[in-house]
């Protein structure tokens, strides 16, 4: 471990050499020799701290043996592991102070002046969140065959977009239904909010748009993602659902009598009014 | 549909207020809690902040007793005394001020009387109370209030509570604690191994096959299971599936049942097929229950919830040989018309057996009772207390709570200890004192030193490094030499604003739950010690 | 601050010298004795066994809790109240307060520093008055307003922050944004962050040191999962009372309402929902749609009792006392609590996770030369060894430098390739970077050289 002495200090331009190692009495206790420029080199100082003696012992510097407390003065920042080590010989105004880190577990050792550091003001940065973050992994991993595109009206907000599913089989083939996907901050804890933006004739698809698709309510879950939801949703016009419904009438239909339920399909997508519901037109142009 | 009807439907004012503690313990346990009458020895912080948890939630009356006066001490610790402007005035009067400020419904008085003039002079004070808390009460003191308290059981529970800078320990003193509604996570048997006949006979008739393929992905997967069953038994002698073979072959059988793959009840129906061969039958713990002395000397007036667990005794001599029905179904995947028609069999049922339930009783009972009774049946509890102070009386007990939770038995023994030394501990006074508790010859717990430190500071030795010699420090004085035994003083009196609000909490809890006599108290001691935040029981 | 003097004694014994070491005693009984932190001194004037190395006793740590430190209070509902009375009695005296909520008459069953007469005023406001008033000499600043208003600058004049909240959104924003924070070269930079929760009888505590300890983001999965009924399930076969008031929140108001927003605080909303609840819940036969269950479903409320608050709020500021102090060790990192069936506790340490999307991914600073194009840039990130990245994206926060897919938006951003790394981010700025073989992302700082 090396720990370089802070920039002002002129005349400790050597970097010390620092040894922490277990005391094989109590081993829950370290021990930490300071040495100057080598690992045999000339011994600042050391001390012993550790679970079982919590409480600061002796420290050797420069031959001569002071309490730790002379030499040690913890700063009463939050950090309670940093230590600030005053070396008592370069005199009250000359302060040299090293910190032991040991927050993380052993011995990071890092060097810091008392100067107040002015550039930390100026390193302010704003932060990508973490659910922005998500968005672009998902999106740009996105596996997506030919039958579905997403669209972005305003590419740079990746937090809203729509799909639209063409289906190249199945009833539904022919079509081109277009669902907005609108995404919160809180993605992926919650689900991104799916609906269909179109009136259309599909037992799991009411007249408001909403959607029944189990992983976008009740089994979302944050491992999934917005392919997961894609793909489950292009599944919903090969294979539609007519035993858990959300437009019951379709559900019965498809149930009941198929051929009327195709021809109902047929005609909603050309746009055509069923039962006193005006469908939207949705036929790849 | 207008919107005038509906906002005449909004609770009262009393209600939204307790809206959140509603949901938890009912306007049954609220009720309790009005009824109930509190006495608190002392207006410590540790006091205080117990009565602030139990005044908010609108217990019926609370007296503080306590002859001292604020000093600067009192007002820089405690939030219910009003700094500068309390100091000098009656600790009692003050605290109680402020604490009925917390909540109208709350009645609160002071007492500027001493406990012990009381215990000389009038010991039938405490009779009108439910529950007396104290708190570091001196122990001459609190062995004379805890016997006077235990001498019948129609005195006050005690709340013993202790605690000296970052740890602290209390104790409930109780002779007797029944409770019907311990909110059980484990929800009662459907009895589906057992099914009752409109069930068997519902389950029974109807015909999957020509189902109409939308019903028949709606079916509660309860029928399917009674079902499956039936049709397994018919096939095997009338015997569940009992071997893993016999079990799997059953799951195949469900598995067979589906007209089409992934139909979610049957998915559902395989999940739960462990309910057809694991039998219902009476729950151990309701079981040992029967063997209470309070059935064998049952006379009439003894309290109804015995009268109860005696008509259930007698219930469950009968067949089915189980608890009486309760009528809470699941959620799980059904149509509507489905799953109403099964709830209703439930309830039909349930009715039936709480009838046949209340024709055991020997006394009349409360219907409201009987209903909470039925329908908690598989959670009940029966609690039997101590007297405080058995466990430091009874060495052997406390030696092998030393062996199974040191660490919580080192904080017990170091604050046990302190109460007997009183507030000038040394290491030396308190390892004796917690010494003569165990049997001799007994190590006191590797922690009692961490414990016992946070009231003394241990002085430290160090083997210094001056020369190549490794060095060793040790916290235990006497293993090199007693001459440098020192210690002074951390916590010993300590009453820290964040370990009384901690306690305040923890005892506020176990009292509301012993009031309202809804989830379950604690029977021992619990054990506090916020250096490391954890709690622990001996 | 001046050092406690400790006195020294040496020994022989045998072959070894022994130190022995004396702390200094106070006076007993101590002189302090008609001081209001006399209880809080006993823990400040003298260290226990357990009690960090740093810490030393005396004025130097008294004078850093009362006069130096700053902290602030995310809530000031349940556990807000708690928290503020008990920092404020153990000696903090520079306390900031934010709360964007009014108070209910709900609340009043625990929220102990509000009165019948402050229904409708701001919490924190209200909390700050009363706190001052109470504890003299503390002083608190009230903000009546999102966390979200905040920027960094704000954030970082705190020591410590303590969240007693009861929104997943809220703290997943103020963990990530003190983890954002963190400046390697700075240590001050560093704010510990103490979380509480409870649910009715249980709740926990935990303290989170950003960038070292796991986040909030790391136990995201630990999270009881709200309930959530398919919405098929909502619409045609409705079963419980739940089914019918979502059928009433989730379909009938943005169908009858359109885009007028439900207000669950608004009695007429409520009630306009139970109304239609209740009907449903007739014709399918269902029983026990009430208003309570109505304005708990709608509202997703959580049953919330004073003890538990004061139990995990007394443990929260516990920590920031002994973090603050190095009184004593402190909290190694989560507290559980469960008050249902005796008392139950569970202390462990929760483990940062690794792919974390708030601490867990790498950071590198990276130089590069200022006439680097950002095709040469992905180049060189594709070419180091030490990331190990196929097909990067790229963004800052404000924009999207290159992205992969989908077509669009390569398609969007591919004039970036062309231009100058220096033309699209600033000097120290940050890029983060996503790839399919990435275990999450990696952050860039970039400088220019």
């Amino acid at each position: 471990m090396l720990l370089a002495p802070p920039p002002e200090t002129t005349d400790c331009q050597k970097p010390y050499y620092i040894a922490v190692s277990l005391n094989c009495f109590t081993p829950t206790s370290h021990i930490t020799i300071i040495r100057k420029n080598s690992w045999d080199g000339e011994m600042v100082g050391d001390f012993e701290i550790g679970a079982n003696s919590r409480n600061p012992g002796t420290l050797c510097l420069r031959g001569n043996e002071y309490p730790i407390s002379e030499l040690l003065t913890s700063e009463f920042k939050v950090f309670r592991t940093t230590w600030e080590w005053k070396v008592k010989s370069f005199g009250p105004d000359k302060p040299i102070m090293i910190f032991w880190d040991d927050y993380g577990g052993g011995g990071v050792l890092s060097i810091w002046s008392m100067k107040k550091n002015e550039d930390a003001a100026a390193k302010k940065k704003p932060k990508t969140s973490a659910a922005q973050i998500r968005v672009q992994k998902d999106l740009t991993e996105l596996d997506l065959p030919s039958t579905m595109q997403t669209h972005f009206p305003d590419p740079a907000d990746l937090l809203n977009f729509t799909l639209t599913i063409t289906p190249d089989e199945g009833m539904y083939k022919g079509g081109a239904f277009v669902f907005s996907f609108a995404i919160n901050t809180n993605y992926p804890h919650d689900p991104p909010k799916v609906k269909c933006t179109q009136t259309i004739y599909h037992p799991n698809v009411d007249l408001e748009g909403n959607v029944c698709l189990n992983i976008l309510r009740e089994d979302w879950k944050p491992v999934l993602n917005l392919n997961s939801v894609m793909v489950g949703l292009q599944y919903l016009f090969l294979e539609p659902n007519a035993d858990d419904p959300l437009n019951k009438e379709a559900a019965i239909e498809m149930s009941k009598n198929r051929e009327q339920f195709l021809a109902n399909v047929k005609s909603s997508m050309r746009g055509h009014n069923i039962k006193g519901v005006q469908y939207a037109n949705v036929l790849v142009r | 549909m207008s919107t005038s009807t509906a906002v005449e439907a909004q609770p009262d004012s009393k209600t939204r207020r307790y809206d959140r503690q509603l949901r938890l313990w009912a306007a049954s346990g609220q009720s309790a809690l009005e009824n109930s009458r509190l006495l608190v020895i002392s207006a410590s912080a540790t006091s205080t902040s117990i009565l602030k948890n139990l005044v908010l939630p609108g217990v019926g009356h609370f007296t503080i007793l306590d002859p001292a006066t604020v000093t600067p001490r009192d007002a820089g610790n405690n939030f219910f005394l009003e700094g500068e402007s309390s100091i000098g005035k009656s600790r009692a009067q003050e605290a109680v001020r402020l604490l009925a400020e917390l909540n109208d419904g709350v009645e609160g008085k002071a007492d500027t009387s001493s406990l012990e003039h009381i215990l000389d002079t009038n010991p039938a004070y405490f009779a009108s109370y439910t529950l007396v808390i104290a708190h570091n009460l001196e122990p001459k003191l609190l062995e004379r209030l805890s016997t006077l308290l235990w001498a019948d059981d129609t005195l006050p529970t005690l709340v013993v509570v202790n605690s000296a800078g970052f740890l602290g320990e209390f104790y409930i003193q109780f002779h007797e604690h029944t409770i019907i509604d311990s909110h059980s996570e484990t929800a009662p048997s459907l009895r589906i191994d057992k099914a009752f006949p409109a069930l068997y006979d519902y389950s029974t008739s109807l015909d999957f096959a020509s189902m109409d393929p939308t019903d028949h992905t709606h079916v509660p997967y309860v029928v399917i299971l009674v079902r499956a069953l039936a049709d397994w038994k018919a096939a095997h002698d009338g015997k569940p599936p009992q071997t893993a073979a016999d079990k799997k072959a059953f799951k195949e059988a469900i598995r067979g049942m589906q007209v089409k793959s992934d139909e979610e009840n049957f998915e559902e129906a395989e999940a739960q097929a462990y309910r057809c061969w694991t039998e219902t039958g009476v729950p151990s713990d309701i079981a040992a229950l029967f063997q209470d002395p309070q059935l064998s000397t049952l006379s009439p007036t003894s309290p109804p919830f015995f009268h109860l667990l005696e008509a259930l005794r007698r219930f469950t001599l009968e067949p089915p040989h189980t608890l009486p029905l309760t009528s809470t179904l699941p959620d799980m995947k059904a149509n509507t018309a489905s799953y109403i028609h099964l709830q209703k069999l439930y309830k039909t049922r349930a009715e039936e057996e709480k009838a046949i339930l209340k024709g055991f009783l020997s006394v009349p009972v409360d219907d409201v009772l009987v209903d909470s009774f039925v329908k908690n049946a598989h959670g009940l509890k029966v609690l039997r207390g101590k007297k405080y102070g058995t466990l430091n009386a009874d060495s052997a007990a406390l030696a092998s709570n030393v062996a199974s939770s040191s660490k919580a038995a080192a904080i017990h023994l170091a604050l046990s200890a302190l109460a007997a030394v009183g507030p000038q501990p040394t290491i030396e006074t308190l390892t004796v004192a917690a010494q003569a508790l165990l049997p001799p010859g007994t190590e006191l717990p590797e922690d009692f030193s961490d414990a016992v430190g946070e009231m003394c500071v241990p002085f430290v030795l160090c083997f210094s490094s001056v020369s190549p010699m490794p060095r060793v420090s040790s916290p235990n004085a006497d293993a090199v030499s007693p001459r440098f035994a020192h210690c002074s003083a951390r916590s010993p009196t300590a009453d820290l604003p964040n370990t009384a609000a901690f306690l305040g909490g923890l005892v506020a809890q176990e009292v509301i739950k012993m009031i309202t006599k809804q989830y379950v108290p604690i029977s021992s001691y619990c054990v506090v010690d916020l250096v490391e935040t954890w709690t622990g029981t001996i | 601050m001046s050092p406690a003097v400790w006195t020294m004694d040496v020994f022989e014994k045998g072959n070894f010298v022994l130190l022995r070491l004396t702390l200094p005693l106070p006076p007993w009984p101590p002189t302090g004795r008609h001081d209001r932190y006399y209880d809080i001194d006993q823990i400040l004037n003298t260290p226990g066994p357990r009690t960090d190395p740093a810490f030393l006793a005396g004025d130097g740590v008294k004078d850093f809790l009362r006069n130096q430190a700053k902290i602030l209070v995310i809530g000031a509902g349940g556990l807000g109240c708690e928290i503020l009375a008990n920092l404020a009695l153990t000696g903090f005296k520079d306390i900031h307060v934010i709360d964007m909520d009014t108070i209910d008459i709900s609340n009043l069953n625990r929220q102990f520093l509000f009165r019948q007469k402050d229904v409708g005023q701001p919490k924190a406001t209200v909390a700050a008055e009363f706190i001052m008033k109470r504890v003299p000499g503390c002083k608190v600043t009230p903000y009546f307003g999102k966390i979200q208003d905040k920027d960094d600058d704000y954030y970082m004049q705190f020591n410590l922050v303590i969240c007693g909240l009861d929104s997943v959104e809220a703290r997943r924003w103020m963990s990530a944004t003190l983890v954002n924070l963190v400046d390697p070269e700075n240590p001050e930079s560093l704010k510990p962050l103490i979380d509480g929760g409870t649910e009715g009888f249980k709740g926990q505590a935990r303290v989170i040191l950003p960038t070292i300890t796991s986040c909030y983001e790391c136990s995201l999965d630990m999270l009881n999962k709200q309930t959530v009924f398919p919405i098929c399930t909502i619409a045609n076969t409705p079963r419980l009372p739940e089914h019918c008031i979502e059928w009433a929140s989730v379909l009938e108001w943005p169908r009858v309402h359109g885009d007028k927003p439900k207000d669950t605080d608004d009695p007429e909303h409520i009630g306009w929902l139970y109304t239609v609840a209740a009907a449903r819940a007739k014709e399918f036969n269902i029983e026990g749609v009430t208003w309570a269950l109505t304005q708990g479903v709608v509202k997703n409320i959580i049953p919330a009792i004073a003890s538990t608050n004061a139990i995990i709020a007394a443990s929260c500021c516990n920590e920031a006392f002994k973090i603050a102090t190095s009184s004593a060790a402190y909290l190694n990192n989560y507290f559980m609590l469960i008050g249902t069936d005796g008392v139950y506790s569970y202390t462990f340490e929760h483990e940062k996770r690794e792919d974390c999307p708030v601490c867990g991914g790498e950071s590198l600073d990276v130089s590069i030369s200022s006439e680097l194009t950002l095709e040469e840039f992905i180049d060189l990130l594709i070419e180091r060894q030490d990331i190990q990245i196929k097909k990067p994206s790229l963004s800052t926060p404000t924009t999207q430098l290159y992205l992969q897919a989908p077509p669009q938006l390569e398609e969007a951003t591919r004039p970036n390739l062309k231009k100058k790394v220096k033309e699209l981010v600033a000097q120290n700025g940050e890029v983060t970077v996503t790839s399919t073989s990435l275990p999450f992302s990696l952050s860039l700082r970039l400088r220019f050289t």
